[in-house]
C-alpha cells in the first residue's frame, strides 16, 4: 500500500478518544499527524513545528481554540485552519472576525473532513 | 392604597372602574336633576290650567248670575275665587314670576266680586246685576289675556319637555356609547393582559430552553462525534454485506437520530437578530416545498398552489423560515399516507399580515391532541425515529419573527396550519 504524504497537520481537541480516532484516520490518509488533548501545549507546539493544517476545537480550557486560531492569524499562518465545535453559535462572532477556512459542527463525517483539507495538500503529493 | 388594588393588572382595571362609577353617577345626577324639571314643568302646567279652569267658572257664574239674579252664584263665584288664590300660591313655588303675573291680574278683579256678593247678600239684587253686568266685560277681557297668557305657557312648556326629552334620549345614547366603550377596553384589555402573560411564559419557557439545548448540545455531540468516527474507521475494515456491517450502519442511523433531535432542540434558542434578509413569500414556500418533493409519499399528492398577486416581501432568517414551512409541508404529506391533496395559499391579510395556509386531507387531528400537537417531543406518529419537534420548532420559528401559528383540524377532515408573519412595510 502506498502512503501518499499528504502534509503535516495539527490536530488539538481536549477529547482524547477523539483526538487519537482523528489522528488514525488522517495518518491512514497519508498526513503526517501530530496531535495534543492540551491547548496550551498547542502553542508551544506551534512555536516550534511548522503544519500544513491546523484543525482545532473551539471551547477547551485554559486556552479557547480561538486564541489558538488569533495566535495562528498573528503569526502569519499560511496553511488551512479547520475548526470544530459541537456548538458555533457562542463562537460567530469571533469567527467571523478571525476567518476560518473550514467550520465542522459535530458530529461530522469523517470524508467531509478530509474534503476540508486535502485541497491544501495536493500541492505537496 | 392597599396593595392589591396597586398590581399590575389594577393599574388597568381600576382607572376603568373608575370612569365607570364617574360615569354611572354623573347619568344618574343627570337623570334625577331631569326628572325634577319635569315634574315642576308638568305641576305647573297643571295648576295654570285648573286656575284657568276656575276663571272660566267664575265667569260662568257671572253669567249665570246676571240672567237669573240669584245670590246663589255670587256665592258660587267668590269660591271659585279662593281656588284660584289656592293654586297661585301653589304655583308661587313653581313659578313665582307665572303666580304674580296671574296674581296681578286677578287682584283687579277679585274686590269687585266681594263688593258684587255683599250686594246680593244684602239683597240689593238690581244693582248687583248691574254691577255684575259692568264686570262681565272686563272679566271676559281678562279671560282672553288669561287664556292667551296660558297658550304661550303650555307651549313654552311643551317646547320643553321636548327638549329634556331629546336631551335625555341623546344623553342615554352617548352614555351607553361610553359604558359599551368601557366594557369594550374591559375585554380588550384583560385578553392582551392574558395574551401578554401567556407569551410571557412561553418566551421563558423557550428561553431556559434553549439554554438547556445549547448545553446538552455541547455534551453529547462530543461523545457523538467520537461514536462516528469510531464505527467509520470500524466500517473501513469490515467487508460490506456482513452481519458487523450491518451493526455499523445500525450505529451510525443512531447516531443520526440523537443529531436530529439536538438540532431540532437548538432551533429554540433561535434569534430574530441573526440574518435579517427581505424574502419573497413565494419562492420560499416553493423552495420549502421542493426540499420534500424527493419523499416516497409525495408522490401520490395532488398539490393546489394560490399565491395572491400583491403579496409584499417579508423580513426574516430565510433558512428558518424555510425550515418552519418544511416541517409543516412535511406533516401535511405524512398524514396522507395514501395520498391526497396538498392545498397551499398565500394572501395578504389587513393590516399588515401576510397568511400562509397549508391544508392538507389526511387523517385529521381530534380535538384532546389538537391541543397538544405544538407541544416538543409530541407525537402522534408510530414511525421510529419521529421525535416530535417539527410543528414546536416552526411555532418557535414563526414566533421569534413576531408572527403566529394556528391549527385547525377534525378527525377525518385534514388539518389546516396558518401561519401570520408580518410583512415589510
Amino acid at each position: 500500500v502506498s502512503v501518499v504524504e499528504n502534509g503535516t497537520i495539527l490536530i488539538i481537541d481536549d477529547e482524547d478518544m477523539l483526538v487519537s480516532s482523528l489522528a488514525r484516520y488522517l495518518t491512514g490518509k497519508g498526513f503526517k499527524v501530530r496531535a495534543t488533548t492540551y491547548p496550551e501545549e498547542a502553542l508551544s507546539i506551534l512555536q516550534n513545528e511548522r503544519f500544513d493544517t491546523v484543525l482545532t476545537d473551539l471551547r477547551m480550557v485554559p486556552i479557547s481554540g480561538i486564541e489558538i486560531v488569533r495566535y495562528l492569524k498573528g503569526s502569519g499562518f499560511a496553511g488551512i485552519i479547520v475548526v470544530m465545535s459541537a456548538y458555533f453559535k457562542e463562537f460567530e462572532k469571533d469567527l467571523q472576525e478571525l476567518g476560518v477556512d473550514c467550520c465542522l459542527e459535530k458530529p461530522f463525517m469523517l470524508n467531509k473532513l478530509l474534503d476540508a483539507i486535502l485541497p491544501a495538500s495536493e500541492p505537496s503529493s | 392604597m392597599p396593595d392589591f388594588l396597586m398590581s399590575e393588572k389594577n393599574k388597568i382595571i381600576l382607572p376603568i372602574l373608575l370612569i365607570a362609577l364617574f360615569v354611572f353617577s354623573t347619568f344618574g345626577w343627570i337623570y334625577r336633576f331631569q326628572n325634577y324639571q319635569m315634574d315642576r314643568i308638568v305641576t305647573a302646567e297643571r295648576l295654570l290650567d285648573r286656575i284657568r279652569q276656575e276663571m272660566h267658572d267664575i265667569n260662568r257664574t257671572i253669567q249665570s248670575g246676571i240672567l237669573t239674579l240669584d245670590e246663589r252664584y255670587a256665592v258660587e263665584a267668590a269660591g271659585h275665587s279662593l281656588h284660584v288664590f289656592d293654586h297661585l300660591s301653589a304655583l308661587e313655588k313653581l313659578h313665582s314670576a307665572d303666580a304674580e303675573t296671574i296674581r296681578m291680574m286677578y287682584l283687579n278683579y277679585y274686590p269687585k266680586i266681594v263688593s258684587i256678593n255683599s250686594l246680593f247678600l244684602e239683597k240689593r239684587l238690581d244693582e248687583g246685576r248691574i254691577r255684575l253686568a259692568e264686570l262681565e266685560t272686563s272679566y271676559s277681557e281678562m279671560n282672553a289675556q288669561l287664556d292667551k297668557f296660558f297658550n304661550v305657557r303650555v307651549e313654552q312648556h311643551r317646547r320643553a319637555v321636548q327638549n329634556i326629552n331629546i336631551f335625555m334620549g341623546v344623553t342615554s345614547i352617548i352614555f351607553t356609547a361610553v359604558l359599551i366603550l368601557i366594557a369594550a377596553l374591559f375585554i380588550h384589555y384583560g385578553k392582551k393582559r392574558k395574551e401578554a402573560e401567556k407569551a410571557l411564559i412561553e418566551s421563558e419557557k423557550m428561553a431556559s430552553l434553549g439554554i438547556l439545548s445549547a448545553g446538552v448540545a455541547h455534551e453529547i455531540r462530543n461523545p457523538l462525534t467520537i461514536i462516528l468516527h469510531g464505527i467509520e474507521l470500524l466500517g473501513e475494515s469490515i467487508p460490506p454485506g456482513s452481519a458487523q456491517h450491518e451493526t455499523v450502519s445500525g450505529i451510525r442511523k443512531a447516531v443520526v437520530r440523537a443529531e436530529k433531535i439536538i438540532k431540532g432542540l437548538l432551533s429554540f434558542s433561535l434569534h430574530p437578530s441573526s440574518g435579517q434578509e427581505r424574502l419573497d413569500v413565494i419562492s420560499l414556500v416553493q423552495e420549502a416545498l421542493l426540499g420534500l418533493s424527493q419523499q416516497r409519499e409525495f408522490q401520490n399528492i395532488q398539490t393546489e398552489m394560490e399565491f395572491a398577486s400583491d403579496l409584499p416581501e417579508i423580513r426574516g432568517e430565510g433558512g428558518q423560515l424555510r425550515q418552519a414551512l418544511q416541517n409543516i409541508l412535511a406533516n401535511a404529506i405524512e398524514s396522507m399516507p395514501d395520498g391526497g391533496k396538498l392545498k397551499i395559499f398565500c394572501r395578504r391579510m389587513a393590516p399588515d399580515l401576510v397568511w400562509i395556509t397549508v391544508a392538507d386531507s389526511g387523517t385529521g387531528i381530534d380535538g384532546a391532541e389538537l391541543g397538544r400537537v405544538l407541544d416538543p417531543f409530541y407525537t402522534t406518529k408510530q414511525k421510529a425515529g419521529n421525535v416530535g419537534l417539527g410543528l414546536s420548532i416552526s411555532k418557535g420559528i414563526i414566533e421569534v419573527h413576531g408572527g403566529s401559528l394556528k391549527i385547525e383540524s377534525a378527525p377525518g377532515e385534514g388539518t389546516t396550519v396558518n401561519v401570520m408573519l408580518p410583512f415589510l412595510k
